[in-house]
């Protein structure tokens, strides 16, 4: 019975549509178990005050370009711009992970959320622990958790059937 | 009765023996597959040394053929300046020692900067940026690569020094443009590279460094792409071999960090400790 579950899969439906960040995103996983669980991990990081919402948006934004997902970048930007982030200025962070409105700690995040990108393990533990030396135990474990988030969200936006 | 008992313990040691015998079997399975796993980790490890991780694992999965692409990377050159002196100076086991070790500093501080060794070319090597996986950012890593061999080759050089051998001085020549990436060789022996007039630029632009006196040259399709905080200079236009019009380089003077100590201390913010 459970192989067969498996095998077929269940249908599941969001309890309420999502509403927060990605809901765009979200949305379109609507019948699939990872709908919700992705809706519920999406809205805790959101809310975790441990990393501002405007640098977990870069970091999510940095992962979505240098995998070149514009599904997923472009639903980032909208989610940037809510924050009161200039497009242009994104652009300008992007392209060199640093510039108007991001200091050194939050240019080190997104410098590592580049690293995560294509999966090297000796590299991303080696500039994990160099991450390690600037930011408070929390702030490290929600950037840990930021990356690998973002970096499945974008993953799973290559599944999705193409948009008209 | 007897004989039902008899019945019963037969069949119990029967599926006993079944049941040890499976798990036997399971224990020798698991071994057989371990050793295989370990054989073909070591297998992928021996193909690495020939070309890029990445580009063995898909060799693994998709087959030779499959990979060729086209893509817009950055090629690095880097020669060392003044080679067929030093082979001449130094006795051959003394001079592969010295290139031995140019040749790690550069390949490491090319790692450490996302890119890939693809062919070691005499006292030459030919780095790609981007050509493996996209990578929006392969202009600002390969001038940091560039810098990083500065710094690795000012280490080095104080090394030769101490051992009584002369300082080695390189070229460093930095293109972006198309080219075809892949496997490419004839049907016996085939390397991973990349094919394309970048490269040949990459090349010649390395080759005007002695022309400049400079030891990191860019082209403008560089500059375009590059991080305005690196510090360059820009070289007057020269006619180049092959290329129609003459061609406009910059120096890299510094890094990022530099320009930005520089505005810290202009902006009174930095403390000299």
């Amino acid at each position: 019975m459970i192989r067969g579950m498996r095998k077929h899969g269940q249908r599941a439906s969001f309890a309420r549509p999502p509403e927060g960040p990605f809901a765009g995103l979200l949305l379109q996983f609507e019948g699939s178990p990872i709908g919700p669980a992705l809706a519920s991990a999406l809205d805790d990081l959101w809310a975790s005050p441990i990393l501002s919402r405007h640098c977990k948006a870069l970091m999510f934004a940095v992962i979505g370009h240098g995998l070149g997902c514009h599904r997923f970048s472009d639903e980032v930007a909208r989610v940037l711009e809510a924050e009161g982030q200039a497009p242009a200025d994104t652009e300008k962070i992007l392209a060199h992970l640093g510039g108007p409105g991001v200091d050194a700690d939050e240019s080190a995040l997104l410098a590592f959320a580049r690293d995560t990108i294509w999966y090297e393990p000796s590299q991303i533990q080696r500039r994990a622990r160099e991450l390690r030396k600037r930011l408070s135990v929390a702030q490290f474990v929600e950037a840990l958790g930021v990356v690998a988030l973002a970096n499945s969200v974008c993953r799973l936006c290559a599944a999705l059937p193409r948009q008209p | 009765m007897n004989h039902a008992y008899s019945l019963l313990l037969i069949v119990l040691a029967a599926a006993a023996g079944l049941f040890f015998w499976q798990q036997h079997r399971l224990r020798m399975l698991r071994a057989r597959v371990e050793t295989s796993a370990v054989e073909l980790q070591r297998l992928q490890q021996s193909c690495a040394l020939l070309a890029p991780a990445g580009v063995v694992e898909r060799l693994f999965s998709d087959g030779a053929e499959s990979i060729a692409e086209h893509k817009v990377f950055t090629a690095m050159f880097t020669d060392l300046v003044g080679y067929t002196a030093l082979a001449e100076r130094l006795d051959p086991k003394t001079l592969a020692g010295v290139l031995n070790g140019y040749f790690q500093l550069v390949s490491d501080s090319v790692t450490e900067h996302r890119g890939r060794v693809g062919t070691f070319l005499g006292d030459g090597i030919l780095i790609f940026f981007g050509a493996l996986e996209p990578n929006p950012w392969q202009c600002d890593d390969a001038v940091q690569a560039a810098l990083a061999i500065r710094a690795a080759l000012d280490r080095y050089n104080a090394e030769l020094e101490v051992a009584g051998l002369p300082r080695i001085a390189i070229g460093v020549g930095i293109h972006r443009g198309p080219g075809l990436a892949g496997l490419i060789g004839s049907r016996d022996r085939r390397e991973y590279t990349v094919v394309g007039p970048t490269l040949n630029l990459a090349a010649r632009v390395q080759a005007l460094t002695r022309e400049h006196g400079r030891d990191i040259l860019l082209t403008e399709s560089v500059r375009e792409q590059l991080d305005p905080r690196f510090e360059l200079m820009p070289m007057p236009a020269v006619p180049v071999k092959g290329i129609g019009e003459p061609v406009v380089t910059y120096a890299v003077v510094g890094g990022r960090e530099g320009r930005a100590r520089i505005k810290e201390e202009k902006a009174g913010l930095r403390i000299e400790g």
